[in-house]
This record gives C-alpha cells, structure tokens and sequence, in this order.
C-alpha cells in the first residue's frame, strides 16, 4: 500500500434548501484502500458519494473540496468533469438495469465508455470491453446479450466493467449489492475485492449493511445526519466501537439467534397444525412462442408442503424467484393452485366460498413488504386498520371499531391519536407497526410476513422484530415469516423451509438447520450470507 | 406547499375558464341585448361604445351571441365529458382489474371506436336521428370513452401493483369494491386533469361541428354557426368572424393551460 493520497475531501457541504445533508465531512483514501461508509437511510451516506463525483441533482448547494489524484474537482468545469468521470474515477449503483442502455449489446456499452476517452477503432474498444467482461466473469457467448437477456448479478458484472474499464485509480460503489440474491452478492464482493487488490484502485463502498462492511472494508466511516460520527479501521469499529451510535448499530445488525426452547419444540410438534399446504402446484401461462403448440407453463411452484402448529414461527427462506410469493399468495387465498390444498384449523381454505372464506380468513392475516406501498395513501389510519373489519358478517358500530383501533395501536406501540392521520405521516418503521396492527384487528391465529422487515434499517429491524416476539407471545400466535435474509431468519424462526426453483429442498429446526445444513443449497446460502464478528 | 405561486398556468387558466363559465351562466338571466331580435335598421354595426362587438347582417347583437354560445359549448362539452367518465371509467376500471379476455375484448372494442373519426361519427349520427346539440353531444361523448378508458386502464394497472391492492384482498374485498374503494379515488387527479383536457377538445369539436352545421341549430346561438355565417362577410365586417374565433381560441387555451396548471400541481397526469 502506498502512502500517496488518492481521495482528499475536505468540508465538503451539501444541502437542500434549508435542510443540510452533508454536514462539514472530511475524509481519504489511499490506493489499494477499501473505505466503507456506512448509515441509514437518510443519513447523506449517497449524497456524500454523488458529491464527489460533482453528479447532485441541480437543486443541491455544495461546498468544500474534493482532490482526486491531486486534481481539484471542485470548481472544475462541467467538460474538463466528463473527461474525469470514467477514466480517473468509476462509479457503480444499485440498480444495474436502470445504468445500462437496454437496446444496446453489452459489449457496445463498455467500448462506448473505451471511445469517449480514448481515441481507437471500433474493433479494438470492443476488444478492450471484451477483456474487461470475460475478466469480470462474463462468459464469452454473453458478451453480444441484451440487458435484460442477463441475470442481476450478470448486470451487476457489466456495470462494473464499464466502471473500470478505463482503470481508474477511484471506483465508488453505491450499495452495489443491495438489489442482489445473497449468493451473487458474495460473488461480486469478491469480485470488487480482487479489483482493488490486483489494480491498487481505491474503493469507497457505501453501503446501510454492516455486515458487507464486515467482510470487505480496510476502515470504516459510520454516518448519521450528514456527519461521521466514528472514522476508523474496520477491525476496531467491528470489535470496539467508541461512539454510542455505532455500538447500537452494531447491536442491532447482530441479531441474536432465537433461544427456542427445547420443550416449546416438541410441543410444536404434538399440537395440531394450524397452518397446512399439501402438494401445492402453482402455474403460471407463458406467452405462446409457437403458433401450433401452447408454450408449457411455468411451474412456480412444485408440489409443495408445509405446515405451521400453533405458537410456532415458521421461516420461508429462498431467493427471489424461487417461488416463495406464489406460495404465500396461494396460503392467504389470493391466487388458486392447479393441484393440492391449504387448510386452516383443520377446514380447506382452498375450496372455501363466501362467509365461509371470510370467517376463515379472520384467521390469517399478512403483512407485506413494502412500507409505502401497503397503505392506500388516502385513506386515514383508523380507515386503514378498520379494513380487515369487512370479514365480519356484522361489522361492528363507530364507536366499538374506534375503541378497537386504538386498542390494536397501542398494542404495537403506537398512540390512539394516530388513528386520524395519514400513511405519509409516518416513518418506515412504524408503517410497518401500522401493518401489524391492521393484521391484528380481526385476532387471527396466524399472521404471515412476506419479508415484512426487508426494507428497514437495522435499528428499527430490531424494535420491529422485538415486538412481533412479543406479540407471538402474548396472543398466543403462529407466524409464517418469508425472507431472504437468513440472519433475521436464525433470529425469529423456531423452524425453517429452504425453498428452491419452486421446491422445498430442506426442513428442519432453525438451529440443527444452520449448524448442520444437508441440501448442497442451504450450505450455499449459509456460506454466502455475510456475518459480523462476534464481539 | 401550496405551488400555485410557481404555477402561473394555473391560475390563468383557472381564471379564463370561470371568465368563460361565468359568462355561460350569466346568459341564463341576462343579456346586453336579446340576442334574437331582429333589426335590419342596425345590421352590420362595427364595435363601438353602444354594441361592444358589433351586430350582424339581421342586426342581432355579436355580444349577446357569444355570451349565448358560450352556453351551447360549455353545456356540450362538459355533457360529452360526463358521457365519456360514466362509461369510459368502468370500462377501464373492469379491463384493468379483470386483465386476461375482458381486457383485450374492451381494449380493442376501444381502439375500434378510437379509429373511428368523430367527425365522421359526428355526420353518421346526424344521417340518421338529424342535426342538433344532443346528437353532438353523443359523437363527442362516445369519442370521449376510449380516452377515458386508457387513461383509467393504465392508471388503474399501475394502482393494482401496489401492495394495498392485496391488503384489501387478504380483508376479503374482491376486485369490485377495491377497484371502487381504492382504485378510482387514487385516480381522481388523473381524471380530473384528463377531464379537462377533453372538455378543451370538446369545444373545438363543437364549434367544428356547428361550422358545419351538425351541432345545435337555429335560434341556439353557436360560435361555429357564427363563424360559418361570418365567412361571407369576411370583407364587409371582419369582425364577425373575429370574436366567435377569438372566443374559441381563448376558452380553449384557458382549458389548456388549467389543465396543465392541474397535472403539474398533481405531478401527474398525460
């Protein structure tokens, strides 16, 4: 590692109007160096990244200086910038496809970022993307595909080899992984750590997931509120951090294995399945491809089996697309299965009609993913919460459905006076308590999550995840909980499901399942999931 | 952040269109001078400080004219905007919500009328039930529906993504209610931009139509009729044809900039 400054930033400033996002930060990077700047969401962690590559939105203020191989880019003018954005410095998103042109052949869009800095035919910037893609782990015969011909990891691979194609000395990573299945995320940490290894490039990684921090980064700068509260290496934050913020985060990101009790485990056993689906076939048409055949369907899902007994969480876990919404559609009676059956206390939901199915769903209830999009943002909290009301063959009078409301609210730890406000409102978090609370309204005996803590900080992950054990407790309640994330899995399931390409390939006990995994693809998932050291 | 200080189409538009409306619903009870009585001793008055616009050729005052056919135009297109909502909206509502067979059997249902010129509907409709205001109406109002139908449709589509939509089905709400419930009323600015919009092309419509003379007949007052009737006098008083033009002109650039004032402020919106 040598000792010349690669990245100098020194008060750098932004702001919205009023409002300062990034307050007075300073900060740099050697070559060779992986700096990971971490926060929550909202914490200017972006803003910082975008600020030094001079890419704010037009509304944005900022000030202080940026130096990048000695050069001032501050005050730079916007052409002598182009020039340096992607040649002395890459940068690489979240979103592969929203970076890449979708009517372009891949190999044409990395040689197209090859022909704006260096003068050269055609066939050699090609020649120069080809390398760069079959370096970056693209197969040959991918390199003429489409965007959308690839997977999320393949984009991910093609928007970092237009990002270092042209050998910068700086390549900034906005959440790089976030959008991807944790097996291609390990993959492309990999891939990131070898580039900086092999090219001495700098590497400033943002990123909310300490973990991924954990695994990659030489130092570390944690933020809040547009300012770093604790700056150093990343064995130190890990193991002793100094300041509050930091250590409650770290706290939080470590999440502790549930302590299932064994007797709780064989009770499970014994009592009766509330929950069960037996040989679940899901498919979905395909558009015809063949004038004289129908294509065949697409199977979601492949005889699938599950049940979940009373006082028990069940975990569902699976990458995206391993058909883990389709089964949960097809247990709350949203969809229909070709083949197979969902029964709830005992009674077919599958074939239930009318006021039977109303009474049957009083028992289950769910909650979704999406924090913003799970309210209908006209509609009042007490409106919202009331709707599950509709399963009751009487609803119940004004003032009893208010009383209730409030009752359910302050349950998950919110106040009556919400009831007359608004979803915008309100924050992640306790959109999501909101959630909770209209999944509580009807008192199911089982309420399912399709990866209900997915889109929040860790903190509030934590608070979230502490009420539902509470609640599971108290009202005596069976939750079917879907995710991708293993470690909030380890942290709430007493059992778990491995589900893949629409089968179910492993089952068993959360903590027999992690320590000893059988199916080749539980192993796999397990290894890829990026852990924090223990403290 | 109440934006309309920003949003100078809005206001200006808004402003034309009550001038125009107010105008419409003040002919009701009052106007300068009964427009229907004839005086051949004043025709072809130029504008001056007794008839601001003038007279025509019976010596009909143009003022009283326009304030009149302003009625005629408001009350055409806004009915025909009615006709497109009541039965566009549903339709776009069912198609979105039922996707699959309904989709396709209304969408291209709609595409056929879309294909169809409304002038053309406009005469085939006349042809057989003869010229008047209601038959105008009927053209426009039918070209409104597949307008409102896509709109509806492609909006309704992008509702029906959203987790809420499952919300309400996992309470027991089937596609009816939620579309009813949830879906239109997220739909309101949408609409209401859209209506606008519509109403705007409603009164070029009618004015074309009776240019024509397929809209309201005599002794209903028009700007079309007026502007038809204008043409020949074209050199003798040009402004005749003047103020039925500039009439047309400034309610429909009002209608435009309101609804352009509208979709801002809503940030959505064709």
């Amino acid at each position: 590692m040598n000792d010349r400054k690669l990245l100098e930033v020194v008060g750098l400033n932004i702001g919205f109007g009023a409002a300062r996002v990034v307050k007075d930060l300073s900060f740099e990077l050697r070559s060779g160096e992986i700096l990971g700047l971490v926060g929550a969401s909202g914490s200017g962690k972006s803003m910082t990244a975008l600020g030094i590559m001079r890419l704010l939105p037009q509304s944005a203020v900022s000030s202080g200086v940026v130096r990048v191989n000695g050069e001032t880019l501050s005050g730079m003018p916007e052409t002598q910038l182009h020039s340096i954005r992607g040649r002395d410095v890459g940068m690489v998103f979240q979103e592969p496809m929203s970076a890449l042109n979708p009517l372009m052949r891949i190999d044409d869009q990395v040689a197209e970022t090859v022909r704006l800095h260096r003068q050269v035919p055609l066939a050699e910037a090609r020649r120069a993307a080809a390398e760069a893609l079959v370096d970056l782990g693209l197969e040959q015969n991918a390199l003429e595909r489409l965007p959308y011909e690839l997977s999320g990891g393949q984009r991910q691979r093609v928007a970092i080899a237009m990002a270092v194609v042209m050998s910068p000395r700086l390549l900034i990573a906005d959440e790089p992984t976030t959008a991807l299945d944790v097996i291609t995320q390990a993959q492309i940490l990999l891939l990131l750590q070898r580039l900086v290894r092999t090219r001495n490039m700098g590497l400033i990684l943002v990123t909310h997931d300490l973990a991924v921090v954990a695994r990659l980064a030489d130092r570390v700068a944690v933020m809040r509120r547009g300012e770093i509260v604790e700056h150093a290496t990343a064995g130190e934050i890990l193991r002793q951090p100094r300041h509050p913020y930091t250590a409650a985060l770290l706290k939080a990101a470590r999440l502790q294995p549930k302590r299932t009790v064994p007797p709780a485990m064989s009770m499970a056993a014994s009592t009766p399945a509330v929950l069960e689906a037996q040989g679940i076939v899901r498919e979905y048409p395909r558009k015809r491809t063949s004038l004289w055949h129908p294509a065949p369907p697409l199977r979601a899902l492949d005889g699938v089996s599950l049940a979940v007994h009373a006082g028990e969480t069940v975990g569902l876990v699976g990458e995206s697309g391993s058909g883990k919404s389709s089964l949960l559609k097809v247990i709350l009676a949203l969809e229909t299965s070709q083949a197979g059956e969902v029964s709830l206390f005992g009674e077919s939901l599958s074939s239930a009609k009318g006021a039977t199915l109303s009474r049957l769903r009083r028992g289950i209830q769910a909650v979704f993913q999406d924090p913003y999009g799970s309210f209908d943002p006209q509609w009042r909290v007490e409106r919202l919460i009331g709707e599950p009301f509709f399963l009751l063959a009487s609803p119940p009078p004004a003032a009893e459905r208010r009383r209730k409301v409030a009752a359910v609210l302050e349950q998950v730890g919110l106040s009556a006076s919400d009831a007359q406000r608004l979803p915008r409102e309100f924050s992640g978090g306790e959109r999501q308590r909101i959630a909770i609370a209209r999944a509580l309204i009807t008192e199911p005996k089982v309420i399912a999550f399709d990866e209900a803590v997915s889109a929040l900080d860790v903190l509030i992950r934590e608070q979230v995840l502490s009420l539902l054990a509470e609640l599971a407790q108290r009202l005596k309640l069976s939750y079917l909980f879907v995710s991708h994330d293993l470690q909030v899995m380890r942290a709430v399931a007493d059992r778990i499901y491995v589900m893949q390409r629409g089968r179910i390939v492993e089952e068993g006990p959360t903590e027999t399942l992690f320590e000893s995994p059988r199916h080749a693809y539980t192993q796999a998932l397990i290894a890829a999931t990026p852990k924090l050291p223990v403290s | 952040m109440s934006g309309s200080s920003r949003n100078p189409s809005l206001i200006l538009g808004a402003a034309i269109t009550a001038v125009f409306i107010g105008m419409a619903a003040l002919a009701q009870f009052w106007t300068p001078f009964d427009p229907r009585a004839l005086s051949i001793v004043d025709k072809l008055q130029p504008p001056g400080a007794y008839h601001w616009f003038g007279t025509d050729q019976l010596g009909r005052d143009v003022m009283s004219m326009i304030m009149l056919g302003a009625q005629t135009s408001v009350g055409v297109a806004l009915l025909s905007v009615v006709i497109g909502v009541f039965v566009g909206v549903p339709l776009g509502l069912i198609a979105a919500a039922r996707r699959g067979a309904a989709d396709e059997l209304l969408m291209r249902g709609n595409d056929l009328i879309f294909a169809f010129p409304a002038l053309l509907l406009a005469i085939l409709i006349t042809a057989v039930f003869g010229p008047g205001a209601v038959n105008a109406i009927i053209a426009i109002g039918i070209f409104n529906i597949p307008v409102f139908a896509r709109v509806t449709r492609a909006g309704a589509l992008q509702q029906w993504t959203r987790d809420y939509t499952l919300a309400a089905r996992v309470a027991g709400k089937d596609w009816l209610r939620i579309s009813f419930e949830h879906i239109l009323p997220n739909l309101a600015a949408l609409l209401v931009v859209q209506g606008t919009i519509q109403f705007s092309l409603g009164v070029i419509a009618e004015a074309g139509l009776s240019y024509v003379g397929l809209s309201a007949q005599p002794p209903t007052a028009s700007w079309g009729r007026m502007l038809n009737e204008a043409q020949t006098l074209t050199a003798l008083a040009p402004y005749l044809a003047l103020f039925p033009g500039l009439a047309v002109l400034l309610f429909v650039l009002g209608l435009n900039l309101l609804g352009e004032g509208l979709r801002r402020r809503t940030g959505r919106g064709a």
